[in-house]
């Protein structure tokens, strides 16, 4: 009972990510690789703010860190233009440079929190034990996603995001510049990547750059789940990955065992569900 | 994927670096700078080359065959464990594990290679890299491989003695010139004729009768045989195995490197062994974060060079312009 | 006994059905024209034909030896290759390089080329004498040595035909060579009858251009909508209403 608990928390936090990285995928045809390590940095900064400052500032500071690393990348990849693969490569880059950057401001060990972001307590749900601010971020993650779902498929907005993503020679030929909807893109899944990382505190309270940056892998393989594609498909696809990276996790006892659990999923998904190819990038299987 | 082009330090480093006075003072060099520096330096050495024989078999994987592996810090940890247990269990020395170990790479390389031939491109990416992620986090952390205090290793004395760092360096240096001949034979040959022509397209090369997916497999294996080859060295060289060196992010490291020197260059190779110690070394002098100059450069250049590439895409252009 | 025989094949792409039933036969020493109308199935059928996708049912045969399960790449082993309606080359390896790959010389293999081991050796340069061979055969001795990029689309062409009939096969099979370049840019008629007469093989050649097929070949299909409406002499078919009506007349 605890696994499943502990499996809709985590996953609940992956679905959010797996949300924001179908974001931008659906828009661009990029397969943002940075993703966690934006999620990372705003976390960090979060806790490095946090243990001299106000929390609401700290968690404001962290979400606006994201959302300029968001935005640059945004801007830096609209430059590269239709050469998807090299923007992938250049999120590849990011990756490598944003946790290096984060060792050295932050330092490599673990940071435990000062101050909670939730309210703590613990709950008795179904026998087992389970924090209440674990609660609260998976709800509120949850929530997260379901905002951003109905933004898309209701706001004149989201209207314009649906059809960068599914038409983008029409947006072009209609005449509307298809280039703030990119930004705007990119920038809500980067805060919305960041407050994954906040939530992922409750679950992880002393996080490491690197585990919080390789989060991109479970990520990737919630949003398989929607074939990439898919905004509701990455919803379900956290919560299925969270469950199967606690029972791996929890289940085998062995450390490491969650992430071979999330890998397993994330292979057995590519062949059975292959991402849907978005804007001239590749689709996964050969092409033969 | 055949569209990933840096080709500007491709063509710059091709043209400079291909000719035989190049190649003959490298040579020279190779032999007595080890001797020359002294037994700090030809540590340092040692660590270039086996580098460089990391960095080849990446060149042999993405540079030939285009296909692209962020798996290759699993291929190294597998060759450097392997080694380890046999010393650890068997008591077998270098000369006897080190053929193993290469195995053991190819093994490894083709299972890899297996879910790789119905992956393209970013896919792939993200697949080998979730790939080194369990190799990192599960077995690498195994306690019965060492867990996170690791392992140690030991340089043989017989046949020959490699105790010093200086016979070491010389053994790595060697090895490194095998590997070169080989894969310079290689892609002058039908192997690499057909390599290439998987990496440009896949679909005219099987109608030219090239078998794709056999050809794809096995540079898969050779490329993690070519990378536990390097492991296996690193751990004889540091003497000590710990899990932190061959973390995931080091083969987004290797790629970035790779990307960097040139893949398709075999000097570039060189290039990227000598860039991956000499960084360090020139950061340790000017400040004390000289363990992350290198994680920072790599990637930076990646970033900046993915700007650079000739003939697709200028900066200076879409500056120009304002538009992409 | 023919050539290349294709029998009663049916391809379906979910509920459309691209090829249906279709049988065609091509002899040694024949050119054969495949017309029909954009959409027909002719491509679809060169992808049957040359392994690249499996029908759904039906056979075919390579000098009666059913093949239809061979791969892909096992085929211009034995005989048979083509070339794409959208002209494919591997664009970083040089003229050369580009038609010695497609030379199908029994020799090495991964190891004996890394090692420089004889036969290894004595494989690449046969390679290379018989790429050699087959550019002079169309007009294109003198790319020789030339980077792909520097290649206009004629000579682009040129280079895959000349890939395509570097292992000598019995049987070719040609993608609408002539698409996207100028009258004049290949001589089509000139090669296709070196092709026939000179090396004796059995051509299955799609095109568009009416006047290529009719005035050049020994026997016409006339495909619509998957299945063949047409077949027979070049002055018949072309006489033929259904072939008037959804080919010649949109032509």
């Amino acid at each position: 009972m605890r696994i499943l608990l502990l499996g809709l928390v985590a996953g609940s936090i992956y679905s959010l990510s797996a949300v924001a990285l179908v974001l931008v995928y659906r828009a661009t045809g990029i397969l943002n690789f940075s993703q966690g390590a934006v999620g990372m940095l705003a976390t960090f900064t979060f806790i490095f703010t946090a243990a001299h400052h106000p929390t609401v500032l700290a968690v404001v500071f962290g979400l606006v860190v994201a959302a300029a690393l968001g935005a640059v990348l945004g801007g830096l990849t609209g430059l590269l233009g239709e050469h998807r693969l090299e923007a992938t490569v250049l999120t590849l880059g990011a990756l490598g440079l944003l946790q290096a950057l984060a060792q050295v401001i932050f330092g490599g060990h673990p940071v435990a929190l000062a101050t909670n972001l939730f309210p703590t307590g613990a709950l008795r749900l179904g026998g087992a034990l389970i924090g209440t601010d674990e609660v609260i971020a998976a709800v509120l993650a949850l929530v997260l996603c379901g905002a951003v779902i109905a933004l898309v498929a209701r706001t004149p907005l989201g209207l314009v995001a649906r059809a960068v993503a599914s038409r983008p020679q029409v947006v072009a030929s209609l005449g509307l510049d298809e280039r703030p909807v990119l930004l705007i893109s990119w920038v809500v899944a980067s805060v919305l990547a960041a407050a994954a990382g906040l939530c992922l505190l409750t679950v992880q309270p002393a996080p490491d750059t690197v585990s919080l940056t390789l989060t991109v892998i479970e990520s990737f393989a919630a949003a398989l789940v929607g074939r990439l594609v898919s905004l509701p498909g990455a919803l379900i696809g956290g919560l299925l990955i969270g469950l199967i990276s606690q029972a791996a996790e929890l289940g085998v006892g062995v450390p490491g065992a969650g992430e071979a659990g999330v890998f397993g999923a994330m292979i057995i998904l590519l062949t059975v569900l292959p991402p849907r190819p978005v804007r001239g990038a590749q689709g996964a299987a050969a092409a033969l | 994927m055949s569209t990933l082009s840096l080709s500007l330090p491709d063509e710059r480093l091709r043209r400079v670096l291909s000719g035989p006075t190049l190649w003959a003072l490298l040579a020279v060099a190779a032999v007595i700078l080890p001797a020359a520096l002294g037994p700090y330096w030809a540590f340092v050495i040692g660590q270039a080359a086996v580098v460089s024989i990391i960095v080849l078999s990446l060149t042999l994987l993405t540079g030939f065959a285009g296909q692209i592996s962020l798996a290759q810090s699993a291929f190294v940890g597998a060759g450097a464990y392997t080694c380890a247990q046999l010393a650890l269990r068997l008591g077998w020395n270098m000369f006897e594990a080190l053929p193993v170990a290469v195995a053991v790479g190819f093994f490894l390389g083709v299972l890899v290679g297996i879910p790789a031939l119905r992956l393209r491109g970013i896919y792939l990416a993200i697949s080998t890299l979730g790939l080194a992620v369990v190799a990192d986090r599960l077995v690498f952390q195994l306690p019965q491989l060492g867990g996170l205090n690791g392992l140690s290793l030991t340089r043989p004395r017989g046949p020959v003695d490699l105790t010093s760092n200086l016979a070491m360096a010389y053994a790595c240096l060697a090895l490194l010139l095998i590997l070169l001949l080989t894969l310079w034979r290689l892609r002058d040959g039908r192997t690499g004729w057909w390599l290439q022509a998987i990496r440009d397209d896949e679909r005219a090369a099987e109608i030219a009768g090239v078998d794709v997916a056999l050809y794809k497999l096995l540079v898969f294996g050779y490329s993690g045989a070519a990378a536990a080859l390097g492991g296996a060295l690193l751990g004889y060289l540091s003497l000590h195995l710990n899990p932190l060196d061959f973390n995931a992010l080091s083969s987004v490291s290797y790629l970035a490197l790779v990307v960097v020197v040139g893949r398709r260059s075999l000097a570039g190779a060189l290039a990227g062994g000598a860039l991956w110690v000499v960084i360090p070394q020139v950061a340790e002098g000017i400040s004390r974060s000289a363990s992350q100059a290198l994680p920072i450069a790599l990637p930076l250049l990646l970033v900046v060079g993915v700007f650079f590439t000739s003939g697709r895409f200028k900066l200076r252009e879409a500056l120009r312009l304002g538009t992409a | 006994m023919g050539l290349l025989r294709a029998e009663a094949v049916t391809v379906r792409f979910g509920t459309v059905v691209a090829l249906d039933a279709v049988s065609l036969e091509v002899n040694p020493g024949e050119l054969v024209g495949l017309v029909g109308p954009n959409g027909a199935g002719k491509s679809v059928l060169l992808d049957v034909l040359s392994g690249l996708l499996r029908p759904e049912s039906g056979r075919v045969y390579l000098e009666d030896k059913d093949i239809t399960p061979a791969p892909a790449f096992w085929r211009p082993w034995h005989g048979l290759t083509r070339t794409f309606q959208e002209g494919r080359s591997f664009d970083s390896l040089p003229v050369e390089l580009n038609v010695a790959a497609a030379a199908c010389v029994r020799g090495g293999g991964f190891l004996s080329d890394a090692l420089s081991l004889p036969w290894s050796m004595r494989s690449n340069d046969e390679s290379l004498r018989r790429a050699r061979s087959a550019l002079e055969l169309v007009d294109g001795a003198h790319l020789w040595g030339s980077p792909m990029a520097e290649l206009k689309g004629g000579d682009r062409r040129r280079v895959e035909l000349a890939r395509a009939i570097c292992s000598r096969p019995r049987a070719l099979l040609l993608d609408e060579p002539g698409a996207g370049l100028e009258a004049d840019a290949l001589d089509l008629p000139r090669l296709l009858l070196r092709l026939r007469d000179e090396l004796g093989m059995g051509v299955l050649l799609v095109e568009h251009d009416p006047a290529l097929v009719f005035g050049v070949c020994d026997f016409v299909y006339a495909l619509d909508t998957g299945t063949v409406v047409a077949s027979g002499l070049p002055d018949d078919v072309r006489a033929h209403p259904e072939v008037r009506r959804s080919y010649l007349g949109v032509a």
